[in-house]
């Protein structure tokens, strides 16, 4: 089957917790960001914060991956935006006159476009006018892996040849008054990762190098508090990705809140690696629909560094209990979890034909 | 076209409409021309000059859900639309999928809207501060798929996926790849929205509101009618529909996306028309093979002038029938395509066309056009079309085809 490779990605990270004059509350900011330089007053003025975001890890992400959107590519190239509701500050605004009994319609039409979900995704196609199949992912905290299940799967069935797939999040009154009425969480975080996503060998007939493989995705229905449920859509995911759980060198994992679900987390994962957990909450807090992408960017930086070390030592690390994979879960306590595995760039796992075949095979073990 | 894919086809399907809840109500209506638009009422109306929404007033979910309790967990509208839906498919398409790993793929434009116009009214009201737990928990609109996956007991792939009002055909053409690709061998495609004040309001204050009714292709057109519910489709692997001796309504054959890249608004007749091109070869058929297209068809002056124009752009100046099921439903959104999927499903098992209702005069400027005006048409249909195109340049073309 063909490999799904990483060959550019970029990550808006916030920073340390403050307390914003505007806010009651503590939160992680993506400081400096200044949107009317990057994409002038007009847009700036009328594409809410997690669309900014957004657009700005696109650019980066294409920059990183030295790809150009031009007329001979722009209608292969797609984009896969994750997020929760589109943007709770960007339909407060709009909606928000509506109530005025006299004129409810007198609503500002410039930011009607806001009210859909795919507001993100959207603009980022019209920014970089990319004409490929251009989709939403709307996954609460397992956005970002969603957006990378889509984007491999349209890759797969040859929709487009290029994917930009990730997702954001945004620090704002509504977003964050929300928030934290609906989940017990860290404080509330913003940012944005994009993954410039292609089929191997379109990648390196474009002369583009990955940086890592995607090996497997997996967005599940499942009992969130269930850790044998949650383990085995883990060890599915890692078996359809050709990777053995000992060859996984960082697994990134986010609190939910949820005491049961949080236990059942951990006892799947612990039970399935002898690797660290990262919980990012400390230094992120809890960036909700970008969270999964942020940490995946953080997983592929940490496989690239295995990559490189193995490298060091005589050869990429193939063998099969060498370090030269990581995955990020993401558990959505409403009944769902993500899973998304990468490997080292020069990973050869001999991947089974098909996802459902690997599933099957391991149900009849 | 990659020819070494599984084959697709239907075998379920679970609308929850203004014209009707289950398929034979919902045929039945479609076949007779029945119009489920009228002044809203799910929302305070006043001081909106135009009124006319599709609600589905008749709503009871508690009748129709097996699993999932209304009120015992704070489900949207629109997560209860699409999770009946789910259940009228399996259902119809005589399917429990308990347990199985059958995968649910939903879209929606903008999920669950009339829970964030609560927080916000109350937020207008109060200022800012905590907002009602119970509404604040129905927000999130990944709850769509999550809703119709609890309610049929699945335990495989679950997302939910935004594409304006093209998300249904999105949904259907995820759900296609993933069937088509091996990662499933049943799926619950579909979608659902919900009538809201919010987007009433951006609709009127756009212009892009009917007065009273919803005239798709009409010289007087003059606008939508924003309508709301679920719709769902069991889509389902050949081999495994036949091991079991399913009833097949439809084989789906193939779809493709597009995306405009230029205006958040404005449809673009460029862009729809390499849609629908795609969406041929990947299915493996040609312009004078489609004997029925389920049009967009939303009633304003723009879409509508630039469908016909993509659609003659690949058809000719003689496109095959083309009719809008908005004219009768209003325009369900998120649910809108998935209505359209299954119009198409039932046009080519039941062999007739559904009609565009409230229609006086085709716009003499879409020359060419069969709208199939006010009344359903008895006809063969092998090959259908479905159209779907959404704010922010998102189109998806869904192509459908009896089995052969």
């Amino acid at each position: 089957m063909t490999a799904i490779v990483i060959t550019g990605m970029a990550s808006l990270d916030p920073g340390p917790a403050t307390t914003p004059a505007e806010l009651p509350l503590r939160v992680h900011r993506v400081e400096p960001f200044d949107p009317e330089a990057m994409f002038g007053r007009r847009v700036a003025r009328f594409k809410h914060r997690s669309t900014l975001l957004a657009m700005a890890a696109c650019d980066a992400a294409l920059v990183d991956a030295g790809l150009k959107v031009t007329d001979d590519n722009r209608d292969a190239i797609g984009i896969t935006m994750g997020t929760t509701t589109g943007s709770v500050s960007g339909i407060t605004e709009f909606g928000m006159s509506s109530f005025d009994a006299a004129r409810p319609f007198v609503v500002n039409a410039g930011r009607f476009p806001n009210m859909g979900l795919n507001a993100a995704a959207a603009a980022a196609a019209i920014h970089l006018r990319a004409k490929g199949a251009n989709t939403t992912v709307v996954g609460g905290p397992l956005a970002g892996v969603g957006a990378l299940r889509h984007a491999e799967i349209t890759l797969r069935a040859e929709h487009a040849d290029m994917m930009l797939a990730g997702a954001s999040e945004e620090v704002s009154g509504p977003a964050v008054w929300w928030a934290g009425s609906v989940r017990a969480t860290a404080a509330a975080g913003e940012g944005a990762a994009v993954f410039v996503l292609e089929r191997r060998e379109s990648a390196e007939a474009a002369g583009r190098t990955p940086i890592a493989r995607l090996g497997a995705t997996a967005v599940r229905a499942v009992d969130p508090a269930d850790a044998t449920e949650l383990a085995e859509a883990v060890s599915q995911t890692l078996a359809a990705a050709g990777i053995d759980p000992a060859a996984v060198g960082l697994v990134a994992v986010r609190a939910t809140g949820v005491a049961a679900v949080d236990r059942a987390q951990r006892t799947a994962l612990e039970g399935l690696f002898t690797a660290p957990l990262l919980w990012s909450e400390d230094d992120m807090g809890d960036c909700y629909s970008a969270h999964s992408a942020l940490q995946m960017a953080r997983v592929i930086a940490h496989v690239t560094r295995q990559d490189a070390a193995g490298a060091a030592a005589g050869g990429p690390g193939q063998s099969g209990t060498a370090e030269r994979a990581g995955l990020v879960v993401a558990v959505d306590p409403d009944g769902a979890v993500g899973v998304a595995v990468v490997a080292t760039a020069h990973d050869d796992a001999v991947v089974p034909a098909t996802t459902e075949l690997s599933i099957k095979e391991l149900i009849h073990e | 076209m990659v020819s070494t894919r599984r084959r697709v086809v239907i075998t379920g399907l679970g609308p929850v409409s203004s014209v009707g809840i289950g398929i034979a109500q919902f045929s039945a209506s479609i076949r007779d021309g029945k119009c489920g638009t009228k002044p809203v009422e799910s929302f305070d109306a006043t001081g909106f000059l135009r009124k006319a929404g599709g609600e589905v007033s008749d709503f009871r979910p508690g009748d129709i859900l097996r699993r999932l309790v209304p009120d015992a967990a704070p489900w949207g509208r629109s997560a209860l639309f699409v999770a009946s839906a789910a259940r009228l498919a399996a259902d119809d398409a005589g399917l429990d999928l308990n347990g199985s790993r059958a995968a649910v793929v939903m879209g929606t434009t903008s999920g669950e809207t009339p829970a964030i116009v609560a927080m916000v009214e109350r937020w207008r009201r109060d200022g800012w501060g905590s907002p009602d737990r119970w509404t604040a928990a129905q927000v999130p609109a990944s709850k769509l798929g999550l809703a119709a996956a609890q309610e049929l007991g699945t335990k495989g792939e679950v997302i939910t996926l935004g594409a304006a009002c093209a998300a249904g055909n999105y949904a259907l053409g995820y759900a296609y790849d993933l069937l088509s690709l091996g990662a499933a061998d049943i799926a619950v495609a579909g979608g659902a929205d919900s009538v809201d004040r919010f987007t009433h309001a951006g609709f009127h204050r756009t212009g892009a509101l009917a007065a009273d009714v919803c005239r798709p292709f009409d010289a007087e057109r003059d606008g939508v009618v924003p309508g709301e519910g679920g719709a769902a489709l069991i889509l389902e692997e050949l081999d495994h529909a036949l091991a079991r001796g399913a009833r097949i309504y439809a084989e789906l054959l193939g779809y493709a996306m597009t995306c405009d890249g230029k205006s958040p608004v404005a449809p673009d007749a460029e862009s729809i028309a390499r849609c629908i091109r795609t969406a041929h070869h990947r299915a493996g058929v040609t312009p004078d093979q489609v004997d029925y297209i389920c049009a967009h068809g939303t009633g304003t002056r723009l879409n509508d002038s630039v469908e016909a124009e993509a659609v003659r752009a690949v058809f000719g100046q003689k496109p095959p029938p083309m009719s809008a099921i908005k004219s009768m439903l209003g325009h369900a959104m998120g649910a809108a395509a998935g209505f359209g999927g299954i119009a198409c499903a039932v046009s080519i098992s039941a062999g007739f066309l559904p009609p565009t209702l409230n229609h006086r005069i085709t716009d003499p400027d879409l020359t060419g056009l069969d709208v199939v005006p006010n009344h359903s048409r008895e006809e063969k249909v092998r090959i259908a079309q479905n159209n779907g195109f959404g704010f922010g340049g998102n189109n998806a073309v869904v192509i459908l085809g009896s089995v052969r």
